[in-house]
């Protein structure tokens, strides 16, 4: 059995929006995605090298897709998660959810 | 007006070529709405993110290298008798080993990390060879760090993960010794030509240690050895430990 990695808040934030673009999660739309949701727009280099480390961990897994004129010509590389980083994101998630229970955080005593 | 081929050049001495390449087509694609001063601040910070450890291990190996080098000239201060090194020569290349395997560990922690396969090894080596160092009087102790070191050696040739990490220790080393043993003989040069007396004539050490210009001599001899391991360490990171899988695919999802 292998060991499931820990992930820091921000790797979560990444993986989830890469979750929820699918197909299309490459550079500007994973950044766009979290500042869409979080309205926190991510520093760039903050972003590349957490997608490095986490595609270094197994994490993540990348591709080479196709380039457009408006890129000058340089390839898009799009992200999708592994297995494994699927794992480590749901044992994270679930950990949130076990201390969110019997906290009603959104409009309850604790708001 | 810069090119955006410039920055692509940039990034890529920290990143792979492709890596870079779509770092800076991201970029490109956003500087129409974000503008040229953004594009090129962004790419400030990517090459920042990218490229600090390596500027901060190379420091610190330095400030070790400088440490280690003081440390030499006093073995006593660290648990083993100077004389012994006189009496055995040998002695000098093991001491020689060890810095050089404190400065990969102190080098590799700082820019790969303690996950990287070189970390764990020159930590494992550093362990029982720094014990024994310390603990040489005790032969339990002695024979046991000589066992473990030999396990860390046998264990890192039959994996081949653990060899190209031990194939990255030996071309550093290799280089500590290749870079080192000129510079040190340069020194030993200029030393002879600032005071040209045999240095067993009493009184001639501490006029050598006198010269305002020695201390500088000693610092450019271990920046350029240091320089030359470090070169070392990335050149063969780069090529045997670095995942560059993405650089070697053609750009289907299928290849992933």
């Amino acid at each position: 059995m292998t060991r499931l990695a820990s992930l820091g808040e921000f790797e979560q934030v990444v993986l989830l929006a890469i979750l929820r673009l699918g197909e299309s999660a490459y550079g500007v739309t994973i950044r766009s995605e979290i500042a869409a949701c979080t309205r926190r727009e991510p520093a760039p280099g903050a972003l590349y090298t957490t997608l490095d480390r986490m595609e270094e961990k197994g994490i993540v897994r990348s591709w080479l897709g196709d380039a457009t004129p408006q890129r000058g010509g340089r390839a898009k590389r799009y992200f999708a998660l592994t297995r494994e980083g699927r794992a480590a994101l749901i044992k994270s998630q679930a950990a949130y959810q076990s201390l969110l229970k019997g906290l009603d955080l959104l409009g309850g005593v604790h708001a | 007006m810069l090119s955006p081929s410039i920055g692509e050049w940039m990034v890529s001495r920290f990143t792979g070529e492709k890596r870079a390449a779509s770092i800076v087509g991201d970029l490109l694609e956003l500087k129409p709405r974000k503008g040229s001063l953004w594009f090129w601040l962004s790419l400030a910070r990517v090459v920042m993110a990218v490229a600090w450890r390596r500027p901060l291990a190379f420091i610190a190996a330095f400030m070790f290298g400088a440490w280690a080098c003081s440390g030499l000239q006093s073995t006593e201060s660290m648990g083993i008798n100077a004389m012994l090194s006189h009496q055995f020569p040998w002695m000098n290349l093991f001491w020689t080993f060890f810095y050089m395997l404190w400065f990969v560990l102190v080098y590799t922690a700082i820019r790969y990390g303690l996950r990287d396969r070189v970390t764990q090894l020159a930590l494992a080596l550093t362990i029982p060879t720094s014990a024994l160092i310390f603990y040489w009087q005790k032969p339990a102790i002695v024979i046991a760090c000589l066992a473990l070191g030999g396990c860390v050696v046998v264990a890192s040739i039959l994996s081949h993960k653990r060899r190209r990490a031990a194939l990255v220790l030996f071309v550093v080393a290799a280089a500590g010794f290749g870079g080192g043993l000129p510079a040190m003989r340069l020194a030993d040069q200029y030393l002879n030509f600032i005071v040209p007396m045999p240095r067993r004539v009493e009184g001639m050490q501490g006029q050598i240690q006198a010269h305002p210009s020695v201390s500088w001599v000693y610092l450019v001899m271990i920046f350029a050895t240091v320089w030359t391991m470090t070169a070392a360490c990335s050149c063969m990171h780069k090529w045997l430990m670095r995942n560059d899988s993405l650089d070697s695919k053609t750009g289907s999802k299928s290849a992933s």
